[in-house]
């Protein structure tokens, strides 16, 4: 797999090219990062991932995208969001930028629409509730044995403060990082390194994830992933016995 | 100013539309897929009478071209005795086939068609693909040039046949200045030294003087000087005595040519091949916006190719410092075995810049 998941500085690196037949498209960096990562992972090494800066960034993005060379070649478009306060409103907002740049469209999250390029769409966490690719993975850890203390912290918090935090998905995913070890990670970052290992040197080694979970794709065979992909991204949750995160 | 280019079988390009075209005009893509033989057809279309002529000084004499500029040849006489020279510049080579080449400018435009005949005395008669022609002593090929300038005028015809080049009747003229600045050769400081010259005695040299500003700030004034031998350019930065342009460094070199050819091509166009040769990384902003202050200035349209990422970017920049944004990016790309242009505007190469997205 070619090397677009890192951060690199713009100014130092080469322009980011069009190298793969398929594209995953995220909004920012911690999904190039997180998405990266579980491709690393899986052995799946045609699919492109990168951000298009944010919701309101896709438009641009997309218009920008129809140009690059190396876009006629395209065979698949995945395209995730987060959800926020309304996952229907969400897709149809991806929806439409789509379709107003001549791309066919799904009719629903998590499915794929057969066109030049094939067009998934996939709102997080799961196609139909609130929340954000935040939450998807804190339903990973919720069984963690800290996690008593992290909701401790919360309550503690809310109790002292008076009011929760804006963003408290996000804050409880922070939280549960910085119990890891070294206490900086940001996610996409630790998504990374545990993805460095595989699952079975993970399971018996030191690496701060292990033992934790897996997030993966909601197909486990690698072939029929290779074959779905993308993207009926049901990115599911799974307990496991090692990260693979 | 041009506002649209198309091209039909003239070497790799088929069918070609190259709109919309702004003041400035920059030209990517991967090797081999046309950026020089664009600049060419560009060539051929704005300046027929130039391109078509010898540097020889005769053009009775045997078929010549200065198109072939773009290849790095000064001149090449071309002789109709071997149709695959001529047969270069059809697509191809597929001589059956015409070549047509059509501009568009607010104030009228030219069209320019090249193809084989046979020379018959009872007239000419067009040549079909079946003849084998290669061996005829009466082939001709005719390069016919039609404009448009607020009236229709009569076209103009170059007769080209295997015992010389025969220009249209009178007076043969292009219609709008066209001037070049190539990488194929060198270039020597005599051109530059005439074309500030031309300026200078017309009391342009400040035009000039405070565009070399944005690279060289203490530049006073330019004079031509013969003290050290041939006539050269000296500038004036405030150091006792004036230093030859050439020992201010090769992007004061550049910046100068550039700047000479635009001013000098008032309400015309200026084909550059390679513009970011010569220039340093940190000075392409500021080159850029010297380059759309005298294109703006002087009315002139500017076709510039590039490899380079950082001048691209480096051109955005400062055309939106410009405020004034009459940049556009042009990709050339092979499409389903064609070439195309993908063109980006203010926005979309926004976008690419900003997220460091390939455009070349």
């Amino acid at each position: 797999m070619s090397a677009p998941y890192t951060l690199d500085n713009p100014l130092t690196s080469i322009p980011l090219e069009l190298d793969q037949p398929k594209l995953l498209i995220g909004e920012g960096v911690e999904e190039v990062l997180l998405f990266g990562a579980l491709l690393t992972h899986l052995g799946i090494g045609d699919v492109r991932v990168e951000q298009c800066g944010g919701k309101d960034g896709l438009p641009a993005y997309l218009d920008a995208l129809r140009l690059r060379p190396g876009f006629a070649e395209l065979s698949s478009l995945g395209v995730t969001r987060d959800a926020d306060a309304d996952a229907m409103a969400a897709f149809n907002s991806v929806r439409q930028h789509l379709q107003n740049r001549g791309f066919v469209t799904p009719i629903s999250s998590g499915n794929i629409e057969a066109g030049t390029p094939r067009v998934g769409i996939m709102i997080l966490p799961d196609g139909a509730s609130p929340g954000m690719l935040e939450d998807l993975c804190l339903t990973a850890f919720e069984t963690d044995a800290f996690t008593p203390c992290i909701n401790g912290f919360f309550e503690c918090l809310e109790t002292t403060l008076g009011n929760p935090p804006d963003q408290m998905s996000k804050a409880r995913l922070h939280v549960w990082l910085a119990a890891q070890n070294p206490p900086d990670m940001r996610l996409g970052i630790a998504a990374q390194r545990a993805s460095l290992t595989g699952p079975k040197d993970l399971s018996t080694s030191s690496e701060p994830f292990s033992g934790r979970c897996e997030v993966g794709f909601d197909a486990p065979q690698k072939p029929l992933l290779l074959d779905l992909f993308p993207f009926r991204i049901h990115i599911l949750v799974r307990k496991c016995d090692a990260i693979i995160l | 100013m041009i506002h649209s280019f198309k091209i039909k079988n003239f070497r790799s390009f088929r069918d070609f539309k190259f709109e919309p075209l702004e003041r400035v005009n920059l030209i990517t893509g991967s090797n081999n897929v046309g950026k020089t033989a664009l600049l060419e057809a560009l060539y051929l279309n704005i300046a027929p009478a130039t391109a078509l002529s010898s540097n020889s000084g005769s053009n009775t004499d045997e078929s010549s071209t200065r198109h072939n500029l773009f290849r790095g040849f000064k001149d090449i006489r071309y002789p109709l005795d071997n149709v695959t020279k001529w047969g270069w510049l059809f697509h191809g080579k597929e001589l059956s086939r015409d070549v047509e080449l059509a501009s568009a400018r607010n104030d009228g435009g030219s069209r320019l068609t090249m193809d084989w005949w046979i020379e018959d005395k009872n007239g000419d008669i067009p040549l079909t693909s079946d003849i084998p022609f290669d061996d005829l002593q009466t082939l001709l090929l005719k390069v016919q040039v039609e404009r448009v300038n607020g009236r229709q005028e009569t076209p103009q015809v170059w007769r080209i046949t295997r015992s010389g080049h025969r220009p249209p009747d009178g007076y043969v003229f292009d219609s709008i200045p066209l001037r070049l600045l190539l990488n194929v050769y060198s270039r020597s400081p005599e051109e530059d030294t005439k074309w500030f010259s031309k300026l200078d005695d017309v009391g342009r040299q400040d035009e000039v003087v405070s565009i070399l500003r944005l690279i060289e700030p203490r530049l006073k004034s330019l004079a031509v000087s013969t003290s050290d031998g041939p006539a050269m350019i000296y500038g004036d930065i405030g150091v006792g005595r004036r230093i030859p342009m050439s020992q201010m460094g090769e992007g004061m070199v550049r910046l100068l040519s550039l700047v000479l050819e635009i001013t000098n091509a008032s309400g015309g166009v200026v084909l550059v091949d390679e513009i970011e040769n010569g220039l340093h990384h940190s000075v392409l902003t500021k080159v850029w916006r010297a380059v759309g202050e005298a294109a703006r200035r002087s009315n002139t349209q500017i076709f510039a190719t590039t490899h380079s990422w950082e001048c691209i970017r480096a051109a955005h920049e400062a055309f939106l410092q410009n405020g004034t944004y009459d940049l556009r990016l042009h990709r050339l790309e092979r499409i389903n075995g064609d070439i195309e242009a993908v063109t980006y505007d203010q926005k979309t190469l926004d976008t690419s810049v900003e997220m460091h997205l390939e455009v070349r």
